[in-house]
């Protein structure tokens, strides 16, 4: 257990062209917390994994494990572990891959029976524990490579992407899986992932990350009700909040053929941020009614989606925006409704797209 | 444009037998969706359909005309597979053209094929750019673009968003379907993702272990899972299976779960007391209450917030059920929580076999 902390790191890589992958990045992990790196392809959260791990070096800025600077020692003087995309097991029993860090520290054979074991035990596998590695599927594989990694009681846990290649059904038992070894063996992880599913579930702190720089380190409630811009609103929610460019009128504001009224005192608070605005709101906070509301809209799409049915709207200015139901809900495509946006759960963002209130 | 009959499909490689025997059709002007878990041979009959590989027993049909034997260029098959590749040295609008420059088409009926597919995927602003300079989504489009630029027969699609990211997937599986719909044509679309599914079929053909467990119009197996397997795979989020003990017999059910006793109302069934059957509970039909302690008492063992949703799982003596709840929700494990299980809303398998012995009558909203 250690706390990272990451010190005004950025990075750019040389080849094969020259491309920033990090800005000034601040971030602190502290002792036995999960946390997430979250973001869309090329955002720069695996480069700071590396960076975390020890794997590169940065091009500027320090990495501190509980306030010793460790930039320039190896992963192992790190005592990092890590899990990737693809799992990594060896051409040996079950047992012999957990066993094998153990042996390579020198550990006796009675020792690393007992933690194998118990490492076993919590992770689920203890019942496979002679079967030979290459033949269990890949989601049993990622479970295996788990096990190697945390029964060398590592400073820090890092996952890459860990279930990015397994179905449905056993992406969603074993982050269940992640998150219950989480609560039991308390070591610092930090997860990389671009889905929000996995970083919401298993961190206490995500941090969204877009085109090298964090745009908000924060818990999973706040991201989703106080996206600080609309990057953030968009990534976070599924799907993301819907957004209206809009414009600052007598009193209220105007977003093509909607009309929001604000109260003065709104008035008053976005006034300084000049005339034009975003305003959002979750697809989940949409009101759909058919007898009144604020506007009408069409209903042009209607996607099941099992828990839920997400409508996929358009004004007759052909503004656009998505409405989440519950299942069983009695729309047709096709069909005009009325739409509504409850007072409190709108967004207002500036022009260029930061979180005014 | 015609229907596509698969005939008893058998297919071995090596020691294993990856189609056990498998029959469906899928109708002209329809989006089938060829459904089930990772090595359930999707892969094996979309490469069967195209002609890339043979049968070693059966027959494929593409309307009256048994293509069995026709080599795979005499098909006439629009195929998108998982990985894409698209010719680097192209660009997107050379891409996209390859296969009708194949045919034989003049240059002016090739730009105005390939317009409109480019406008249909919203793709028309990079046309000009190589598969290089754009990004993995993009490349995606490009790639099903291709796929749908000529009058196919048949359009395979071989999980082409499994390897985009979340957000790309999920902007994608919306429009799509509206895509695919103005293409038109005969689709057949494999996926292991029981919501991709629902946004895009009209038809489903389940498959497991190289057999079909199930096929019919997609909602009405979504609503009706013909048996346990099918229900575990093919629901979202996972319905909960449980298992219990017939206790009364006659006009009502009456089950025992161990933990509590639920009479299931409007079950027409005939089931002889003490036998054993496997009671299913979908997450999203299960209320919870905190405070006033009505209900079954539950300890949280883990919540997982999906984004705008949460699923918390709960321990009830012993057992596991997963509760769904369209909001963030945050509890820390060890709370206690009460569960109202709706018995309007419940399935029963037969405790044995795993088939379906009852299901709810589908609410209008």
């Amino acid at each position: 257990m250690v706390n990272v902390l990451i010190d005004n790191v950025s990075h750019t890589y040389t080849k094969p062209v020259v491309t920033i992958a990090l800005i000034n990045i601040n971030l602190e992990f502290k002792h036995g917390g999960f946390y997430a790196l979250l973001g869309p392809s090329g955002c720069g959260k695996t480069t700071l994994m590396k960076i975390i791990a020890g794997l590169l070096k940065p091009t500027k800025g320090k990495v501190l494990f509980d306030g010793i600077d460790v930039t320039e020692w190896s992963p192992r003087k790190r005592n990092v572990a890590m899990v990737f995309q693809f799992p990594v097991v060896y051409e040996m029993s079950v047992y012999d891959n957990i066993a094998f860090p153990l042996r390579n520290y020198g550990y006796g054979e009675e020792t690393i029976r007992k933690k194998v074991h118990e490492i076993a035990e919590l992770v689920g596998i203890k019942n496979i524990l002679k079967i030979h590695a290459s033949k269990l599927d890949p989601a049993t594989r990622q479970k295996v490579a788990i096990a190697r990694a945390l029964v060398r009681e590592p400073s820090v846990f890092l996952f890459d992407e860990p279930l990015s290649n397994l179905d449905p059904l056993s992406r969603m038992e074993l982050r269940v899986k992640i998150k219950e070894l989480q609560r039991a063996v308390k070591t610092t992880m930090i997860y990389v992932t671009h889905d929000q599913a996995e970083a919401l579930t298993l961190a206490d702190y995500v941090a969204v990350m877009n085109e090298g720089r964090v745009l908000q380190f924060d818990t999973p409630t706040n991201l989703y009700e106080h996206p600080r811009n609309t990057f953030v609103g968009f990534f976070i929610g599924n799907p993301g909040m819907n957004f209206m460019n809009c414009e600052l009128v007598e009193n209220g504001l105007g977003c093509s053929d909607i009309f929001y009224p604000l109260s003065t005192k709104e008035i008053e608070t976005i006034r300084g941020y000049g005339n034009k605005f975003i305003l959002g709101i979750r697809p989940e906070y949409v009101k759909v009614s058919k007898e009144q509301g604020l506007f009408k809209a069409k209903c042009v799409v209607r996607e099941d989606l099992g828990a839920a049915v997400l409508l996929h709207l358009e004004t007759s200015s052909g503004l656009s925006l998505k409405a989440k139901l519950p299942p069983f809900i009695n729309v047709n495509e096709g069909e005009w409704l009325y739409i509504d946006f409850p007072r409190e759960k709108i967004r207002i963002f500036t022009e260029s797209g930061n979180l005014i209130f | 444009m015609v229907n596509i009959i698969v005939k008893d499909l058998y297919k071995r490689f090596r020691k294993k037998e990856v189609l056990k025997g498998v029959s469906f059709e899928a109708q002209e002007g329809k989006i089938t969706v060829l459904f089930g878990p990772v090595g359930a041979g999707k892969t094996t009959i979309l490469r069967i359909i195209a002609g890339l590989e043979k049968p070693d027993k059966g027959k494929i049909f593409f309307g009256d005309i048994d293509v069995t034997n026709i080599p795979p260029q005499e098909r006439n098959v629009g195929l998108v597979f998982q990985t894409f590749a698209l010719y680097p040295h192209m660009s997107v609008y050379e891409n996209i053209a390859s296969p009708l420059k194949a045919m034989g088409l003049t240059q002016s009926e090739v730009d105005k094929r390939v317009k409109w597919v480019a406008e249909l995927l919203r793709i028309s602003n990079i046309l000009e750019k190589r598969p290089a300079e754009i990004s993995g989504g993009q490349r995606q489009r490009v790639a099903i673009a291709r796929a749908l630029v000529k009058d196919a027969t048949v359009y395979l699609f071989d999980e082409p968003l499994t390897n985009l990211d979340y957000k790309i997937r999920e902007a994608m599986r919306g429009e799509l379907k509206k895509i695919l719909k103005e293409r038109g044509g005969t689709m057949i679309w494999a996926t292991s993702d029981p919501q991709e599914a629902l946004a895009l079929g009209d038809n489903i053909v389940i498959l497991y272990d190289g057999t079909v467990v199930a096929q019919g119009e997609i909602h009405e197996v979504y609503n009706k899972p013909n048996n346990t397997i099918v229900a575990k795979y093919f629901s979202y989020p996972t319905m909960n299976m449980l298992e219990g003990v017939v206790k009364s017999k006659g006009d009502v059910v009456v089950v025992d779960l161990g933990f509590t006793v639920m009479e299931i109302p409007q079950a027409k069934l005939s089931l002889e007391a003490e036998s054993k059957v496997i009671v299913g509970i979908r997450p999203t039909s299960i209320g919870i209450s905190l405070t006033n302690k009505r209900g079954i008492e539950g300890t949280v063992l883990i919540t997982e917030v999906l984004g705008s949703e949460t699923l918390i799982h709960v321990d009830i003596e012993g057992r596991r059920l997963v509760i769904y709840v369209p909001e963030i929700f945050r509890i820390q494990p060890g709370n206690k929580i009460w569960l109202l299980l709706d018995s309007n809303q419940i399935y029963l398998f037969d405790g044995l076999t795993g088939k379906l012995l009852h299901a709810p009558g589908v609410p209008h909203g």
